[in-house]
């Protein structure tokens, strides 16, 4: 359950980024990438940590299927969103995010978008 | 060359013997074990991290933190905020993921250890032939002002100028660069001379054996001596063995070494008062472009306020590095950023704090590091912030993007000040490289750990190499510091 979370997250955070919403790659295979990148990341952290962690990922997991009957990864984007700035008032979900979101884009940049806009503007300056 | 290097598998005894083990292969540890190696005495490196061969090396950034950082890059120091330590984790060490800097200790620093901690017996005229050998030996040259690459370093050098600032031409290890921009993930074409481009192939040419992907958990000692270190082989089947050595020589880096003489009962004062730079990152759009992301990394570093321990450069450039600093904003600012990502820089200021950590090693097999934010490091912060977005606004950026959560980008200098107003520490990003002085030496073992000659007080035969030895925050890139000190070491050991 706590990869179905991470996943919500990683969704949440990437979805509106221009580069992942131009990429011409299958989203979904995007986002299992990042999802075993950044769930490696959490997994090799100090154990002090990890299961913290782990565990607030598996609560605001509980947490979603009491509220809403589904896992955060299978909700709309506008139910997810909700979702999550609801439970905003759980201690650390905070770090959590923060977490998530930079190792997301550590990884989802290593894909190039289908209009790599930036890429084009430096090559040109070249 | 890489039969000497033992990887998961290759492992087939229980129990090995050297003269001198040496544990890390970074730049104090294989300066040591080389020195060691040409002088024919038998030495195995022993290093958590695997081999990856400067070949392997690959512009994806995500796969290369995997491989050459500890913990993928993440290692939390616990505070407020919580700060995150990259620290490498490879043959190699720190040097195949830093930016090449060699800087020799600045004067007014080693006259501050020899003046305030007492240290004798490495001032700048002693450690002068050291710095020249170390130079020598990783190609350093002065980084030059070009009109094509670095703009956003030629930006500083103007604006540094203008307002009458003192800047410096970075010091870097680096031959025939192709300016890659990837020195934080491995230099791709060995332009970045990392110590697995000169001191590691010299101790192997030697003959020394290095054990990879392999942890020093304990040191067996008796009667003020070091016998064996047990290490455990990582991988999805730990096995153990041990290593007998003569001589055990520490260069694990200043969390790590005070962990292991911690947790083998050999010092309960090792990681007391570690100490660290704190880098914060400012992300500035310009008129005009720059093309950051062509070029080099750091070729000018403002230095005005150096002795107040504020250092200021531009940083790498990558959208993934963009985005990661600004992390703390929204997607749209991101969008924005990147759609006009020719015309953007990222500058990194280095801070030395009055703040220091504590290295915890009573449970589990991983350290915890907990630090205290000191109030005096806020107004330093702000001043710095403040002395950056001068130099920015001067070198002619229009927004800039600080480190701070929930701060919209800053125009001009009296919006940074009016936003600046009742900033709370908890809000700051903060991350750092340089970690130091965990084990100090000195010459008074109620204050050090770690006497004039490199050797723990109370062990006949542990010597350490690493930046755990420095007496206090140096203030710039230790590198250079290291190799001298540990080229001191050496010698008077022999």
């Amino acid at each position: 359950m706590w990869k179905s979370v991470l996943s919500g997250i990683i969704l949440e955070n990437i979805e509106t980024l221009k580069h992942y919403q131009t990429m011409e790659v299958e989203h979904g295979n995007t986002v299992e990438e990042i999802l075993q990148f950044v769930s490696g990341v959490i997994i090799t952290l100090p154990w002090y940590f990890r299961f913290p962690v782990i565990i607030l990922a598996y609560v605001i997991g509980m947490l979603c299927m009491f509220t809403t009957g589904h896992q955060l990864n299978m909700l709309s984007s506008e139910k997810r969103s909700l979702f999550l700035r609801r439970v905003q008032f759980i201690p650390f979900l905070g770090m959590l995010n923060k977490l998530v979101r930079s190792m997301a884009f550590l990884k989802l940049f290593d894909s190039l978008p289908l209009v790599p806009e930036y890429v084009n503007c430096a090559n040109e300056m070249n | 060359m890489q039969n000497s290097i033992l990887a998961q598998g290759d492992y087939t005894e229980t129990t090995y013997s050297c003269q001198y083990l040496v544990v890390g292969t970074g730049a104090g540890g294989s300066v040591a074990g080389s020195l060691l190696a040409e002088r024919g005495h038998d030495v195995i490196f022993l290093e958590e991290g695997g081999y990856y061969p400067t070949e392997s090396y690959t512009s994806n950034i995500s796969e290369m933190t995997s491989q050459l950082y500890r913990n993928q890059g993440v290692f939390p120091f616990l505070g407020k905020p919580t700060i995150a330590f990259a620290e490498g984790c490879c043959v190699g060490g720190g040097t195949v993921i830093n930016g090449g800097l060699i800087w020799r200790t600045p004067s007014w620093v080693l006259d501050e250890w020899q003046n305030d901690y007492g240290l004798e017996g490495y001032s700048q005229k002693d450690l002068e032939k050291y710095f020249e050998t170390v130079e020598k030996d990783m190609n350093v040259i002065k980084c030059e002002s070009e009109e094509k690459e670095n703009l956003d370093s030629l930006k500083l050098l103007k604006a540094s100028e203008q307002l009458g600032w003192k800047y410096v031409m970075v010091p870097r290890a680096v031959k025939d660069c192709t300016s890659e921009n990837l020195c934080p993930t491995g230099c791709p074409t060995g332009a970045k001379q990392s110590t697995l481009e000169n001191y590691i192939p010299r101790a192997l040419k030697n003959g020394a054996r290095i054990f990879s992907r392999c942890r020093a958990i304990n040191v067996v000692h008796s009667n003020g001596k070091a016998k064996k270190i047990i290490a455990r082989i990582m991988g999805s089947k730990p096995k153990h063995i041990e290593i007998s050595c003569d001589h055990l020589v520490l260069a694990g880096g200043a969390v790590q070494t005070p962990h292991l003489l911690s947790r083998s009962k050999i010092s309960n004062m090792a990681g007391r008062k570690l100490q660290f730079h704190m880098n914060l990152k400012i992300v500035a759009r310009f008129k005009d472009g720059i093309n950051a992301e062509k070029g080099t990394i750091f070729t000018v570093q403002i230095q005005e306020f150096a002795r107040e321990g504020l250092l200021i450069t531009a940083s790498n450039m990558k959208p993934h590095y963009i985005a990661m600093a600004l992390s703390h904003y929204g997607n749209d600012v991101i969008n924005s950023v990147l759609d006009s990502y020719q015309n953007m820089g990222i500058f990194a200021l280095m801070i030395r704090p009055k703040s220091s950590a504590h290295v915890i090693s009573r449970v589990g097999d991983q350290p915890i590091v907990l630090y205290r934010f000191d109030p005096e490091d806020l107004l330093k912060i702000k001043i710095a912030l403040r002395r950056t977005a001068t130099i920015l606004f001067e070198a002619g950026a229009i927004d800039l993007y600080m480190p701070i959560a929930g701060m919209e980008k800053v125009t001009s200098l009296s919006d940074l000040d009016r936003k600046l107003d009742g900033l709370h520490p908890g809000k700051l990003e903060i991350i750092t490289v340089h970690v130091m002085a965990s084990c100090p030496m000195g010459p008074d073992p109620a204050t050090s750990l770690i006497n004039p000659d490199g050797k723990l007080w109370n062990m006949k035969n542990i010597l350490v190499t690493d930046a755990s030895i420095l007496p206090s925050n140096i203030g710039t890139s230790p590198q250079g510091t290291i190799m001298a000190f540990a080229h001191e070491i050496i010698n008077r050991h022999i």
